[in-house]
């Protein structure tokens, strides 16, 4: 059993896998809460009464940016100062989690602590998709106390597409060396793999680059954040606007997520589904440039239904003119055809991490 | 009656002086460009500058007049002496406009109402409006009661799906501001459009196009079907897309936040986005490319060379992007400066795209003539691979020649 803990908007979500024996299946439903405060337990106690001691407890950070680019890490007092780094870079994304973390390593000193980090899996981009074409920025001007981080492009969601890279080797085989996964949930993206090593993604210096997703806006002009700012909007609203209002809560409503994007009904929903794929198609588009082409096309999917399979096969047939063809369930390996395969993987994303936690574990 | 068309780029003028005869094609007295106005780089600024010739070929000889040029308005000034200098007289004068936003979107003839709300458009293309209304006052001042028109840049792309050019900010910033992708080098796209088809002797129905034009300030990339606008990387101002000339192109909108945060005005953020970034900001010393190139290559230095490979693999990103989004490619066009003379940033920005048909033939893409279209894509390649010179004067006259016919106090202001 493992315990999770990562921000989940303004608070911190915890999650105990596997409660229960290890032998529950798949997919089964997480013991899930969320602290009242870094260092108030709330229902956590109770449910880790219950369940029995994890075997390992895991600060899942969203961005660990230049400071964590392993993907798990022992927390030790230096991986927490720079788990404190990561959060006061990025507060949308890590939250106090290393508030979190301090406590909690404190209060189960008998189980092994982990750092995880979702963009260390990115930390090899060549450096034509880690930069950006800005200049060499000197430290913050006057009067500024906040340090200025390095604006690189960091990627999210790389256990994922490490997963799905794993999953599409042992379908379609070893020579499947360039694959393009999409993962689709709520803040999707979309990464190009060769040889297991991420080369482009979508997500860049924060999850707000990229594609339309749940709060935020997707495609957008940088000038835009100018003429804002220049219009009287202060940093701190810019910040609120670009991460929590923005993007499918715009196009539909405020907490409107992929699922209300894809099932049909929901006022706006129609057209930001035209938006997601148009931004998904280019994605996928510029990812087979960097490949120069793909072996195969994998979508991790966190809640498949008939919805998810109606838009992936929409934008199978779009990409029809490449030779993208959706793979049947029991259809193993590269297709007979030649053509490239669309495979669809429900993700369960906890099981994966507690699988890589647990092979972790192991090895020590 | 001769109209002047003055099309300021981010760092260059481009000029063409045209006699409109009545009933026939427009006729070319003079042609020119200021190059590198106001470009920070180890070559000087130079005007080149074609008139007086014969009636046959009136472009008879050209002169090359290096001078400092710091801006556009002292460029327009150069240009202006250097045909009252020839005896060629102006009855009008066009000027290429980027983007007047919702103010203004078909040409519009200039007057003080006019140019007061041209004014307002300043931070609507921060680098283009200001050399546009620049080159408006040296005419204004040079050539005193000469009509002047505009032409706007992004028309072309006013065919964009809502899905492409809409952005998923909360509605009512959307009312307010009036954000959505407007796209430009309209004029340019326009042209490379129309004589695509007319090349291949194909209907533009049915035409699935990439045209990327790359100029030596901005450059941008367009998906064309049956002659009409799909999709293209600049934004609401050219800021957007591709890595540019000082211009950081697509950046995480995160980013600007982040240093508003730390003490950056929105002026400064403008001026670093715009002016500070893309090849001169990787690579420390220089926006020109193929200063870079150079550097690149015998020098081997390592930011040019980073400099230069990000230039050609975000063009390459967006073409498979928009090949993806037409649903195939018929055709990859290459126009303007960059697109036309360095062959080395079509190679690069070719290379790995075999999956969707484009492949190059070397030899053809090293000998690209520049006067006129070229085939540079290999025998039996799937995509047929152009490079097209373009003519943005000659849509920008065709736009004043209607304008002023259609209006009588036009037509009296500018004879």
């Amino acid at each position: 059993m493992m315990l999770f803990f990562e921000a989940a908007g303004p608070r911190i979500g915890w999650c105990l896998w596997g409660a229960g024996g290890t032998s529950r299946p798949r997919g089964a439903a997480p013991v899930e809460g969320a602290l009242p405060g870094p260092d108030r337990p709330g229902d956590l106690h109770r449910a880790l009464d219950e369940a029995g001691m994890p075997d390992a407890a895991v600060y899942l950070l969203a961005n660990g940016g230049t400071e964590i680019v392993q993907d798990l890490l022992p927390l030790t007092a230096e991986a927490l100062e720079r788990v404190g780094r990561c959060c006061a870079t990025w507060p949308e994304s890590n939250g106090a989690l290393a508030d979190v973390a301090r406590t909690w390593s404190g209060r189960l000193p008998q189980v092994p602590h982990y750092v995880a980090s979702e963009t260390a899996f990115f930390a090899g981009l060549p450096d034509v998709a880690r930069l950006y074409a800005l200049p060499e920025l000197q430290a913050a001007r006057d009067g500024a106390t906040l340090p200025l981080p390095a604006f690189r492009r960091f990627g999210a969601h790389g256990f994922c597409h490490a997963w799905v890279w794993a999953e599409a080797q042992a379908r379609l085989g070893p020579g499947a060396r360039r694959l393009v996964s999409v993962y689709l949930g709520d803040a999707p993206d979309v990464a190009a793999l060769r040889d297991g090593r991420a080369l482009e993604t979508t997500a860049g210096f924060t999850t707000t680059e990229g594609l339309i997703s749940a709060s935020r806006p997707g495609e957008l002009d940088p000038d835009i954040v100018a003429i804002l700012l220049g219009s009287g909007l202060a940093p701190a609203d810019l910040r609120r606007l670009l991460c929590c209002e923005s993007g499918l809560a715009a196009l539909i409503g405020p907490g409107a997520g992929l699922k209300d994007a894809l099932a049909s009904g929901a006022p706006g929903a129609a057209r930001a589904r035209r938006v997601l794929l148009h931004q998904l198609l280019k994605a996928i588009g510029g990812c087979l440039a960097v490949l120069g082409g793909a072996d195969g096309l994998a979508f991790a999917v966190p809640e498949a239904d008939a919805s998810v399979d109606a838009f992936v096969d929409a934008l199978c047939a779009s990409l029809a003119f490449v030779g993208v063809r959706r793979a049947g369930e029991h259809e193993p390996g590269a297709l007979a055809d030649g053509a490239i395969p669309a495979l669809v993987l429900p993700y369960v994303r906890w099981d994966v991490l507690a699988r890589r936690v647990a092979a972790r574990m192991g090895k020590e | 009656m001769r109209i002047l068309v003055l099309n300021c780029g981010s760092s260059s003028l481009s000029y063409k002086l045209y006699e409109d005869r009545e009933g026939s094609a427009f006729g070319v007295l003079a042609a020119g460009k200021a190059h590198r106005v106001g470009v920070k780089g180890s070559e000087a600024a130079f005007l080149e500058h074609r008139h007086g010739g014969t009636a046959d070929s009136p472009l008879g000889t050209t002169t090359r007049q290096t001078v400092a040029i710091p801006d556009h308005r002292r460029a327009a000034e150069l240009i202006l002496a250097a045909l009252a200098a020839g005896g060629l007289a102006v009855d009008a004068v066009g000027h290429r406009f980027l983007t007047a936003g919702s103010y203004f979107q078909s040409t519009t003839l200039l007057d003080a109402a006019a140019l007061a709300t041209l004014e307002l458009c300043r931070p609507l293309a921060p680098i283009h409006n200001p050399n546009s209304l620049n080159a408006i006052y040296a005419c204004q001042e040079a050539l005193p009661g000469v009509a002047q028109f505009v032409v706007f840049d992004n028309a072309f792309h006013a065919t964009l799906p809502d899905y492409a050019s809409a952005y998923a900010l909360p509605p009512d910033v959307i009312r307010r501001h009036g954000f959505r992708k407007y796209g430009f080098h309209g004029l340019s796209y326009a042209y490379v459009a129309a004589q695509v088809p007319q090349f291949l002797g194909r209907p533009a129905k049915g035409l699935r196009m990439v045209v990327c034009h790359l100029g030596t300030g901005g450059s941008s990339v367009a998906a064309i079907r049956d002659g009409r606008s799909l999709d293209t990387s600049m934004g609401f101002t050219p800021l957007q897309g591709l890595v540019m000339s000082t211009r950081c192109g697509d950046l995480d909108p995160l980013v600007p936040v982040y240093l508003a945060e730390r003490g950056w005005s929105a002026e400064e953020l403008t001026g670093l986005m715009n002016g500070q970034s893309g090849l001169l900001g990787l690579s420390g010393y220089s926006s020109d490319l193929r200063d870079l190139q150079r550097r690149a290559e015998e020098d081997g230095d390592e930011r040019a060379r980073l400099a230069c490979a990000m230039y050609a693999y975000r063009i390459r990103k967006y073409i498979g992007s928009y090949a993806a989004v037409l649903g195939g490619l018929d055709v990859l066009a290459f126009t303007d400066d960059i697109g036309v003379q360095n062959w080395q940033v079509r190679e690069q920005a070719c290379t790995g795209l075999a999956w969707c048909g484009v492949e190059i033939d070397p030899a053809a893409n090293r000998g690209a003539a520049r006067d006129r279209i070229g085939v540079v894509s290999a025998e039996g390649a799937g995509v047929t691979v152009l490079v097209v010179p373009g003519d943005e004067e000659l849509a920008i006259a065709e736009e004043g020649r209607k304008l002023l016919r259609s209006m009588p106090a036009g037509r009296e202001a500018a004879r």
